[in-house]
């Protein structure tokens, strides 16, 4: 009985160090700010496309556009020929704490239709125009449509 | 480990030296530029078949403002990437110098970066250009005097 006693009493005090291991993360998520991200700029014609917009502690810089089919490749493509564009976003943080992105790039044409997705995440801390290079490394799209693409886009969220 | 890199050394130089041995197409060019408050500075250097487009400016702020706002006596380590397009044909070696100076000519802060290879047909590649830094770090109040950076390029064609 007495055993039995001093589980219980074991159980108790388990279950309140677990608890209050748990409320630290719960306390520092309470602290969390989250930023929505929506920012979309028409692709500049060499690819370097300036953003210069700020969204909590991130300051986006650009988005340079790398990998892009040559006017000959685009003239000789076939129906099934595959463009693979990557993207190097350029940003800097001038916060004191760090922030974790989880942003999705997307080429969209003149009527705001997806062309081309990938997902990038990254926790960022203080930097001044740091590279977040190889984005969208291995996607593609089909190379025919790399006419119509008129919009680079970010979306997704920063929490700071 | 110490005779690894020397044949290490003698690879990279045996490999920069192929090409002007073969004969291949060797290119060099330079430009002063004024440094940018946001530490993206504009270029347009056309060297043979690359055309580097821009200096990112790294480790450090650019804007005097921000750079007067460090602690004081801090130091700052700032390093660089260039921003290169490549359309030819065959695949480059490149060397990289960056100085940074003021209007005076007086110079704050070097880097180099030897034997960078760029990949034929690339857009907008961007390659860190400070492997090696002169001082390794400067006194901020230094750095906040650079108003232009002068890049120097030398490249060759191989295979």
């Amino acid at each position: 009985m007495t055993f039995r006693k001093e589980g219980h009493v074991f159980r108790i005090i388990r279950t309140s160090v677990v608890a209050i291991a748990l409320s630290g993360p719960v306390a520092a998520t309470a602290e969390e700010k989250q930023h929505q991200v929506d920012i979309a700029r028409d692709v500049a014609d060499r690819g370097i496309t300036r953003i210069q917009e700020r969204v909590g502690s991130v300051l986006f810089q650009q988005v340079l556009l790398q990998n892009v089919p040559t006017e000959a490749e685009l003239r000789n493509a076939d129906e099934d020929d595959k463009a693979r564009p990557r993207f190097a976003l350029v940003l800097g943080h001038t916060g004191t704490v760090w922030s974790k992105l989880d942003l999705k790039l997307q080429l969209e044409d003149e009527a705001k239709g997806v062309l081309f997705s990938c997902s990038v995440s990254k926790v960022q801390g203080p930097a001044w125009n740091d590279v977040v290079g190889d984005a969208c490394k291995g996607r593609w799209m089909y190379m025919r449509e790399w006419p119509k693409v008129r919009t680079v886009r970010l979306v997704g969220t920063i929490t700071d | 480990m110490q005779t690894i890199g020397r044949w290490g050394r003698v690879a990279a130089i045996a490999a920069l030296l192929a090409p002007v041995i073969a004969g291949a197409n060797e290119f060099s060019g330079e430009k002063v530029v004024p440094m940018s408050k946001d530490g993206i500075v504009a270029v347009g250097l056309e060297v043979g078949p690359v055309v580097f487009q821009e200096i990112l400016v790294q480790g450090a702020p650019s804007d005097p403002e921000a750079i007067a706002a460090l602690p004081g006596g801090k130091k700052v380590s700032p390093r660089a990437s260039v921003v290169a397009t490549h359309r030819g044909h065959d695949e480059v070696l490149m060397k990289i110098g960056l100085t940074f100076q003021d209007d005076a000519g007086v110079v704050y802060l070097r880097c180099s970066r030897e034997l960078l290879e760029q990949d034929e047909d690339t857009t907008n590649e961007v390659s860190r250009a400070c492997d090696s830094l002169s001082p390794r770090s400067l006194p901020a109040a230094d750095w906040a005097k650079v108003t232009a950076v002068r890049l120097v390029v030398s490249l060759v064609e191989t295979d």
